[in-house]
């Protein structure tokens, strides 16, 4: 395979999974990159150089994303007003501007913004950015349940006209209660001592009987999921 | 000014209620939105929300779903003294079939010929599936394919919601879907006469 006459018909394979974003932006990483020195991860999955990601957007079309993402802010953030992306000595910034009492106090740069408003920032940007496999790594955390309940409907009206996949993890019950989800489109991974069994929820017909019964995905599925033993968390600790 | 707390089985639901009580101008404010995600949680706590009603007016809405009439509904859920400023409202037989009363509206907004939808929504044994065969219709792609579910494994479209919200705000009437509906004309009614 490593040799480039054999491997020819294979090289499509490659391509697409190299062009593949895998993104869990880990909000700290962002804020303090100074204190992750050392090599940079390829792919840079944690988000660490998420903002020079931004920056090598042209300006017209990076702005037309953040006007998005600022819409969808100022909805989702307690006093958010006004988004803007900054370069300062070089380096790329992010600046939000929030209703404070006291005119010009309400400037944050993306170093003080909250967990949660950074990791929507992430999935909101990586959603218009690109049209490659994207894996996204638990969306709901650091976010308010009524936030994570549109996320389904979030990444189907931004993926729609680019027709890309995406591939999330999660164990959200606020995510997974939008019945438009389809059962062929959630996978239950079973981990056992043999190795990890996936299987879609469709297949299971109990599942399908609760879905034509009325229940969501999550009141369906998440039942199962949960440790069997979990009863017994609690015990350990006397 | 009214504040009003809200209970809602799902987000459609929500709007309904949102949109309706925008026809008593600054009457109401809606104050905290409780979303139920299913008739579960409102028939187990609605004796909470009546209690709350003690403090601030609280508006509760329900579907009759596969309950044979509204009385039974009622002699189910409620099982104590309903205080007067607890607004219990039931859709018949689902809040869907409030937007398939304004036959008009919903036509030009699907583009589908008005002779295809039923003149009694309220005997529509699933107004839910009723409005999505309809849809199924729609000569307009992107909404066949928000609100359609994308296959048997869904019952509901991708942005069922998010579509059917263009609708209840931009062109639904409820004016217009009063004469279909003998609920939402009782509900209609009853924000009119209610005095916090």
């Amino acid at each position: 395979m490593e040799q480039i006459n054999a491997n020819k018909d294979f090289r499509e394979i490659a391509r697409y999974l190299e062009s593949t974003v895998y993104l869990h932006l880990l909000p700290q990483l962002l804020k303090h990159p100074q204190s992750f020195t050392g090599p940079d991860l390829p792919g840079d999955p944690f988000g660490k150089g998420f903002l020079d990601r931004i920056s090598k957007v042209n300006e017209k079309t990076r702005n037309a994303w953040l006007k998005r993402i600022e819409g969808a802010l100022k909805i989702a953030v307690p006093q958010f007003k006004k988004f803007d992306y900054k370069e300062e000595n070089g380096r790329p910034h992010l600046e939000a501007v929030y209703d404070h009492w006291r005119p010009g106090a309400g400037k944050q740069k993306e170093d003080q913004f909250s967990d949660g408003t950074l990791r929507l920032i992430g999935l909101l940007w990586s959603l218009q950015d690109g049209d490659s496999l994207l894996l996204l790594e638990e969306p709901e955390l650091s976010l308010n349940g009524a936030i994570i309940s549109k996320i389904p409907a979030l990444i189907y009206k931004l993926q729609k006209p680019k027709k890309r996949q995406v591939l999330i993890t999660t164990h959200s019950l606020d995510l997974l209660s939008d019945k438009g989800i389809s059962l062929d489109e959630i996978l239950l991974l079973t981990p056992s001592v043999e190795g990890t069994t996936v299987i879609t929820a469709s297949s299971i017909p109990e599942i399908q009987a609760m879905l034509l019964g009325g229940m969501s995905p999550a009141a369906a599925i998440l039942p199962r999921i949960k440790p069997k033993n979990i009863n017994q968390l609690t015990l350990f600790s006397q | 000014m009214i504040y009003l707390n809200l209970i809602f089985e799902d987000d459609l639901s929500e709007m309904v209620l949102t949109r309706l009580l925008s026809y008593f101008d600054t009457k109401y404010s809606v104050n905290v939105a409780y979303n139920g995600r299913g008739f579960g949680y409102l028939k187990t706590n609605i004796k909470g929300f009546n209690q709350a009603s003690l403090i601030t007016p609280h508006l509760m809405l329900t579907d009759l779903d596969n309950y044979p009439c509204l009385p039974s509904l009622i002699n189910d859920w409620v099982t104590f003294q309903m205080n007067p400023n607890f607004i219990f409202r039931i859709a018949v037989r689902e809040v869907e079939s409030w937007l398939l009363a304004d036959i008009e509206g919903l036509s030009n907004f699907l583009l589908v010929a008005s002779a295809n939808f039923p003149l009694n929504p309220e005997h529509e044994p699933d107004p839910k599936k009723t409005l999505i065969q309809l849809v199924k219709k729609s000569r307009k792609r992107r909404i066949r394919e928000d609100i359609v579910p994308v296959n048997a494994n869904a019952t509901i479209g991708p942005n069922y919601n998010g579509c059917l919200m263009e609708f209840v705000f931009n062109v639904w009437d409820v004016e217009r879907a009063i004469p279909r509906s003998k609920s939402l004309e009782k509900a209609y009614y009853r924000l009119d006469k209610f005095v916090g």
